[in-house]
């Protein structure tokens, strides 16, 4: 397996349209890193150039200690799985995986020890003599990836691979592959639009937005301490509040006011704070960091707020309930057994150690 | 014709199964493949034996058989002989030489009559008999040209011919050395999304196993064969507008092309004008990278001065001055709607200018 590198990576396409800006980014050896982001983010783009389909316009890419800028696709030693994967529908699913190494003169005897190796690891090798037609979607996805697991690639670059499977093939087949980066020790670089399956698969995610990198980080950090606005939205379901607050400070004590309710910041955030007395900041709250749990309204006296439920959607174990604080669209996951109803009053607390906030002009955190 | 390399996969399957060596030789006694090199010099005894009344023969150690299709000597197969059964192994050899030559000269003969026909090669009525005693009949079509970046190789062709193997109403074919036909046989697609996933099939996969950069350009559906010819050259015109105006994208559709179509049909002549009117005598110099990028991303934010600065990471004021420069450089001010449109279609007019003069550079080379 390898490492990667890559150096101020650009794409600029001929009519001026910057597809990728200032790419920086090490990946170490047998790392699980996911590009997320929404669609037109560059995140494809950045995968095509990493494998040589797209021309680099500034910047180096080093793979192990040779850049490789200038060096042919099928020289890279990657192997790539696209999101509108085919199989050849004539073939078994053994010629299939032979394919590729047939196409390559590679000796028969390695072919068939290649694939019978990878169809093990796959857990394909029932299989082998069956026709595409006669696989489930999840089957054939598997054989897609033995394609390319066959050729033993330095690195495996997948995008999107299972957009076109439905929802509850697509969570099995997180799992599988989960289970096959642990197996193949592998450097992956994995694109995505899910933000669920990047923080189920990814040790590392790369947030893209415009071309840009919003952030690199493990998942847990993400989620618990995102840079900027951007990634504070992008990541978590349903996604984070965001309310606009004015910062009032009182000798050490900072407040931030939106409408009627404020909520004291606690000393590790109001230090962060205090330099922004008296302007207008972006506070944000995750909809789990909110409730109207009596205990846990007691135990937050900071931030308690009263307001009207207009939405409920109940989900299983947890409750989904919306309402609107300040004239802005609220939303609150709580414990299912909460009585609250539609149309209810109801009071809510934050808490406060998991409030964010962000600088309004420049949208990154201040918080941190 | 059919390669040597599948006439020495056939020779080689029969003779795993029958455990005898076969050889194949034109009737200039030139050795075309085998499962082994001959024992003597054969060339004689076959150029001898091709000329001969025979269809069969014993020559020393081998038994030689003419395969003939429709009458037509195409090769001499010479079988190693090794009792009885050898002779019957010969026979049904030839047999299945004889059916593979058969079945791909039909494929030829489909190929070529479907190469005509896209270029519009055929008369209506030559078409529509050909067609008839090829077996190919009248259907939706399609015609999507896979664009190779440089000179394609076998790859990528027969990585095209084996993903549509299976349907005997698609063909693949080629015109050039760059691009690969594929004419789909579209009854069971009936969105033209799903034309798109085609394409986007076709893309991904190339790019997964041939790894070399494709493009996929595709006309609209066609019902009738002579029509198929139009579609042919709307793919191709969607891939010629999508190389000028739309880099980015990897897959073009004639039926979304934009403002594209219209610029692209437009005579240079024509075009030399409309510059001269917008910048003047001389077009200014002023298409650095960051002014491009800065006009670009002012555009993709619909003329918001305020959101442009944010995704620049520029402040205000210098975005307004780079603004200001442009002004001054070009005569337009782009923070109005009418000069911003003015000065995009120009923009679009010169990416056509400067693709039709590389056409004629090449042409010229």
């Amino acid at each position: 397996m390898a490492s990667l590198s890559l150096k101020h990576i650009k794409k600029v396409y001929p009519n001026g349209f910057e597809a990728v800006k200032d790419f920086c980014l090490e990946v170490e050896d047998k790392e699980f890193i996911i590009f997320v982001g929404p669609s037109g983010c560059g995140k494809s783009t950045t995968l095509r150039m990493i494998a040589g389909l797209e021309e680099i316009s500034d910047g180096e890419l080093w793979i192990d200690d040779k850049m490789v800028n200038d060096v042919e696709p099928k020289d890279r030693d990657i192997a790539m799985v696209f999101q509108n994967y085919a199989l050849y529908p004539h073939m078994t699913v053994f010629d299939n995986m032979a394919f590729g190494l047939k196409l390559r003169k590679v000796p028969k005897a390695e072919i068939k020890a290649k694939v019978e190796d990878a169809a093990r690891i796959l857990d394909l090798e029932k299989l082998l003599d069956r026709k595409p037609k006669a696989l489930s979607g999840g089957q054939r996805q598997r054989v897609a990836m033995g394609r390319a697991i066959v050729r033993e690639p330095k690195v495996f670059l997948m995008d999107e691979p299972l957009s076109n499977l439905d929802a509850k093939l697509r969570v099995q087949m997180r799992s599988e592959i989960a289970a096959l980066h642990q197996r193949l020790g592998a450097t992956i670089i994995y694109v995505t639009h899910d933000q669920t399956e990047a923080m189920t698969l990814g040790t590392r995610i790369v947030v893209l937005k415009d071309g840009d990198i919003m952030q690199v980080d493990s998942p847990q950090t993400l989620y618990n301490e995102p840079d900027n606005l951007f990634v504070a939205g992008f990541i978590g379901s349903p996604q984070m509040n965001f309310l606009d607050a004015e910062v009032v400070v009182n000798g050490d004590s900072v407040t931030l006011k939106f409408g009627e309710n404020s909520v004291v910041l606690p000393e590790s955030k109001a230090k962060a704070v205090k330099p922004y007395a008296g302007k207008t900041v972006i506070l944000g709250i995750r909809p789990e960091d909110i409730s109207d749990y009596p205990r846990f309204v007691s135990e937050h006296p900071e931030c308690v707020c009263k307001t009207k439920v207009t939405g409920y959607e109940l989900l299983g174990s947890e409750v989904l309930l919306y309402y609107s604080l300040n004239d802005t669209a609220m939303t609150a996951k709580v414990d299912s057994s909460t009585p609250a109803r539609l149309g209810d009053e109801i009071t809510i607390a934050f808490d406060v150690a998991k409030i964010h906030v962000f600088d309004k002009e420049t949208e990154q955190t201040i918080t941190h | 014709m059919v390669s040597n390399h599948r006439l020495q996969a056939a020779l080689t399957e029969i003779k795993e199964i029958a455990r005898v060596d076969l050889m194949l030789y034109t009737e200039k006694g030139k050795m075309v493949t085998g499962t082994c090199e001959p024992q003597h010099e054969m060339t004689e005894a076959v150029i001898q034996f091709a000329q001969s009344m025979a269809d069969s023969q014993m020559v020393g150690w081998y038994h030689f058989y003419k395969v003939l299709v429709e009458d037509q000597l195409e090769y001499i197969l010479l079988v190693q002989a090794k009792g009885d059964e050898s002779n019957v192994i010969g026979r049904l050899a030839v047999c299945q030489i004889r059916t593979l030559l058969s079945s791909y000269r039909e494929q030829f003969d489909r190929n070529n009559f479907m190469q005509n026909v896209v270029l519009g090669n055929m008369l209506v009525v030559d078409m529509y008999n050909k067609a008839k005693k090829l077996h190919i009949e009248q259907a939706p079509r399609v015609v999507y040209i896979i664009d190779v970046e440089g000179k394609k190789d076998g790859l990528v062709m027969e990585l095209v011919k084996n993903l549509f193997a299976s349907n005997s109403r698609d063909f693949v074919t080629e015109v050039d050395e760059r691009s690969i036909i594929l004419i789909k046989d579209v009854r069971d697609k009936e969105s033209d999304e799903e034309l798109e996933v085609l394409a986007n099939m076709i893309v991904d996969n190339l790019h997964t196993e041939a790894m070399v950069p494709v493009r996929v350009g595709f006309g609209n559906r066609v019902e009738e064969l002579v029509d198929i010819s139009r579609s042919y050259q709307e793919a191709r015109m969607a891939l010629e507008v999508g190389n000028v105006f739309y880099a980015q994208k990897s897959t073009m559709s004639y039926q979304r092309l934009g403002i594209g179509r219209l610029i692209y049909q437009l005579p240079v002549s024509l075009c030399e004008m409309f510059l001269k009117e917008v910048f003047g005598e001389e077009i200014p110099d002023v298409f650095d990278e960051e002014t491009l990028v800065t006009i670009q991303k002012f555009f993709e934010n619909s003329l918001n001065i305020s959101e442009t600065a944010r995704q620049l990471y520029v402040h205000r004021n210098t975005l307004v001055y780079r603004l200001e420069r442009i002004e001054k450089m070009l005569g337009l001010d782009i923070r109005t709607f009418e000069d911003a449109m003015l000065f995009r279609i120009a923009m679009m007019v010169m990416s056509h200018m400067d693709y039709q003069k590389s056409l004629t550079e090449e042409k010229m080379s």
